[in-house]
């Protein structure tokens, strides 16, 4: 007799006969029970089901319900709360009912999801700074000094040096940044000796004052750090209010993203700061005839226009480019890895590079970066073993699975052996599955013959999210 | 026109949802199913969809922030290709895919507009 | 498949300076199967290279033509001086674009992409001229079968239906007209074969071939 647990939300509630009648007709045990008084062990039932939002209970929801529960993930359901049709009760029951049934046939896979957790401890490539030493050590996070010659393989979640045999949870990448500028300046502007960085400036305007003159800032959008904007905002401020000189700063783009920052620059513009977005590859620079100062001449995004202003000082910003780091001298896994780069995701960890578990350091957000790597290898992730897995019988060993894998979970067995798919590092993505030309590859539970079957359950505008 | 819709729980399924909820639909059947990820569909499940059905309309997260990095990725190149072989052998069904966020369903509006034909 | 023929045992011995650590490395695909450059040959190779004197070991890996496999042998090309690589030409390549720096001499020659007709014997099928129009001639391509190419009949010169080039080889127009002639469609021959495109043949560089939806 097949035991099962029924986990009904407030927006529908069902009538004792119903249950009744299901475990009449089928020879069934359902509980029903909600979130307010769940079950004490959910390990005796058969199947769980969950009335749910689907996209409140998605599969992470349900892989993190799993290993609270400590149940076989197969075995949890959502049955749809936007399926609930109340108007029509005796079609939405034999609905359910086939639900259940459906649920009841699928083959119950041994998947275990488990709370993988990372080592704690760090390696930082390539060397340790002192900011994010002092940062890691505040957050009780090791850190590991490796020998001048070491090789990195891949250890389920972690990664393992090698020949030492240490195991670190995260790889942290201080990478090298070159500061560059847009702009290039010809020889001559530059004999004006007007142009000028901002710590320049900063030591400038303590000494005198700047009345009566016009000062030009260039900021470029990438790599600008959040302390410079600061500086930028709090400079031309100045010089507007204290010396009454006339302020421009010419900008690609207008960043305000972080703390106070829009407070800042709405200050700054209210004082009388000047902000014109400009394009950069259209910006010429000349001196002035008695090289005393130097001529700019941009034209604005809004109207197109073309502009000359006469600067006295042309404050520069530079570009910071992050140069991508060269993980292959180090990393012995069985996939090639090219260059690590920031990762513009905001669906993954912040600070994440396209690998799992390395992480990029830009420069001043050591905190920030500890923070997140912290709650990384204290929480770990969960993870659903045994979900993915590849036939070893047809397996060709193409390598398109070991190509595709966004997560690394692929490894190559042995000397000649077949693919694998590391349960700790596989995100049930399906990529592989949907990659491999020789269908060897299946992920547990997700069978494509129910969805193209599913297609024709159901009427009309109907939305039916049989996760199946 | 009988249109299946496939979303990924992230942020198509929501999106579709939601554009179910919101307005007339423009076709005639609509179904919205979910799947975790974008990234599992292969051409045999488009083709063998579209044997039952007129279009198909995929919803998954933007190219650059799918939670599985290269998911919908994965799929945009995949139903490129199933829409070039049904150009090539004259079949008028297709496939389409729109890039949301769960919260905007804009991008949805305009690609059942692109399985209309009625793209401007 | 890819047929390889092992090099004569001088010309590899030729390539080697005295005194250098060798490694064999063996392909497991195609070379293995046409018994040229599997792991028995990589060994035995390696053996009859230490009975002449040289420090040589042996090493096979699946494919020589993937990076990552080669890749996988980096620790034992690095106590070598130089490898000798017994995959196709192919192998050999992509093995010397793993390893910029190392010494690699083929092993084989690579010779023609054929089948085997019995145990023992593989005989080329094709030619890899990059448009097949086999099905026009009884599934026979006289492209590569035919030792002058010829696409509108025979040159006449066969005798008992072995060509005239290579008398050990089966005439290739006489077996279009066998296969024809048993199918009962030898009025496809009357179709006549315009002057050949053969850009899309071997002449002219690297080919190369792309699939758009798998670049990742």
């Amino acid at each position: 007799m097949n035991k099962l647990l029924w986990l009904e939300n407030e927006a529908f509630s069902f009538p004792d006969f119903w249950i009744e009648e299901m475990e009449r007709d089928n020879g069934w045990k359902i509980e029903v029970k909600n979130w307010g008084n769940k079950p004490d062990n959910f390990t005796e039932y058969d199947r769980i089901f969950i009335l749910g939002d689907s996209f409140s209970f998605t599969q992470e929801k349900i892989s993190s319900l799993s290993e609270e529960w400590e149940v076989n993930p197969l075995k949890v359901r959502v049955f749809p709360a936007e399926e609930v049709k109340i108007i029509f009760p005796k079609s939405f029951l034999s609905i359910l009912e086939k639900f259940i049934i459906q649920s009841l046939s699928q083959p119950l896979f041994p998947v275990e999801a488990r709370r993988v957790v990372p080592e704690n401890r760090v390696l930082v490539l390539p060397q340790l700074s002192p900011a994010l030493e002092q940062t890691l050590k505040k957050r009780g996070i090791d850190t590991i000094v490796p020998p001048s010659s070491f090789s990195l393989q891949r250890e389920g979640i972690n990664f393992r040096l090698y020949p030492s045999g240490d195991n670190v949870g995260a790889i942290i990448i201080s990478p090298l940044e070159e500061k560059k500028f847009p702009i290039s300046f010809s020889s001559s502007v530059q004999d004006t000796r007007k142009l000028v960085d901002i710590e320049f400036m900063e030591k400038e305007i303590e000494k005198r004052d700047f009345r009566k003159e016009t000062i030009g800032f260039i900021i470029p959008k990438k790599g600008v750090t959040e302390k410079e904007w600061r500086k930028a905002f709090h400079l031309s401020q100045t010089l507007v209010e204290r010396d009454k000189a006339e302020v421009f700063i010419l900008v690609e783009e207008v960043l305000v993203a972080g703390e106070n920052l829009e407070k800042e620059y709405r200050k700054a513009r209210s004082s009388g700061v000047i902000f014109e977005k400009v394009d950069f590859s259209k910006l010429g620079t000349r001196p002035t005839l008695d090289m005393r100062g130097i001529e700019v001449e941009f034209a604005t995004e809004r109207d197109k226009l073309k502009r000359e202003v006469k600067v006295d000082w042309l404050v520069l910003l530079p570009e910071r480019n992050i140069l991508p780091f060269k993980l292959a001298p180090f990393f012995c896994g069985d996939k090639i890895e090219g260059e690590i780069l920031p990762l513009e995701n905001p669906n993954v960890l912040p600070f994440s590079s396209g690998i799992e578990g390395i992480f990029l350091c830009p420069s001043e957000k050591e905190e920030e970066l500890s923070l997140v790597i912290k709650k990384y290898l204290t929480e770990g992730v969960v993870r659903e073993i045994g979900r993915g897995e590849v036939d070893e019988e047809k397996c060709v060993l193409c390598l398109t699975c070991l190509r595709t894998c966004p997560w690394e979970a692929i490894e190559i067995e042995g000397e000649r052996k077949k693919a694998r798919i590391n349960g700790e590092r596989c995100h049930l993505c399906g990529l592989c599955a949907s990659f491999c030309p020789a269908h060897a590859i299946e992920i547990k539970g997700l069978s494509l013959e129910n969805w193209v079957s599913a297609v024709s359950l159901g009427g009309k505008n109907e939305s039916s999210s049989f996760r199946l | 026109m009988r249109v299946v819709a496939l979303g990924c729980d992230k942020s198509g399924y929501p999106a579709l949802l939601r554009w179910g909820e919101e307005g007339s639909l423009p076709f005639d059947e609509v179904k919205i199913f979910s799947l975790p990820c974008l990234g599992l569909v292969t051409e045999e499940v488009i083709f063998r969809i579209l044997e039952n059905s007129d279009a198909l309309l995929l919803a998954g997260c933007p190219l650059d922030s799918c939670h599985n990095q290269k998911g919908s990725q994965g799929v945009y190149l995949k139903v490129k290709r199933v829409n070039s072989l049904l150009q090539e052998a004259d079949i008028p069904k297709k496939v389409a895919i729109a890039f949301v966020t769960s919260g905007k369903v804009g991008e949805i509006e305009k690609v059942s507009e692109e399985l209309l034909g009625r793209e401007k | 498949m890819i047929i390889a023929e092992r090099k004569p045992i001088k010309e590899i011995l030729s390539f080697l300076g005295p005194g250098e650590k060798i490694l064999v490395l063996g392909c497991g695909t195609c070379v293995t199967v046409c018994m040229s450059g599997g792991e028995k040959e990589a060994r035995e190779l390696s053996s009859l290279l230490r009975l002449k004197g040289w420090e040589t070991k042996d090493l096979t890996v699946e494919r020589q033509c993937e990076p990552e496999f080669n890749l996988r042998a980096r620790e034992e090309i690095a106590k070598v001086d130089a490898i000798v690589s017994l995959a196709c030409g192919v192998g050999v390549q992509a093995l010397a674009e793993c390893f910029p720096e190392k010494k690699i001499f083929p092993g084989l020659n690579t010779t023609f992409m054929g089948m085997p007709k019995e145990q023992g014997l593989w005989e080329e099928r094709c030619w890899g001229c990059g448009n097949c129009i086999v099905h026009l001639f009884g599934y026979v391509c006289p492209v590569t079968r035919c030792a002058k190419s010829l696409l509108n009949g025979p040159c006449g010169g066969s005798k008992n239906g072995k060509c005239e080039v290579k008398p050990d080889r089966d005439c290739a127009w006489q077996l279009i007209y066998d296969r024809l002639k048993k199918e009962n469609r030898l009025e496809v021959l009357y179709a006549l074969q315009p002057p050949r495109d053969w850009s899309t043949s071997r002449y002219g560089g690297q080919r190369k071939m792309i699939r758009e939806d798998v670049r990742l």
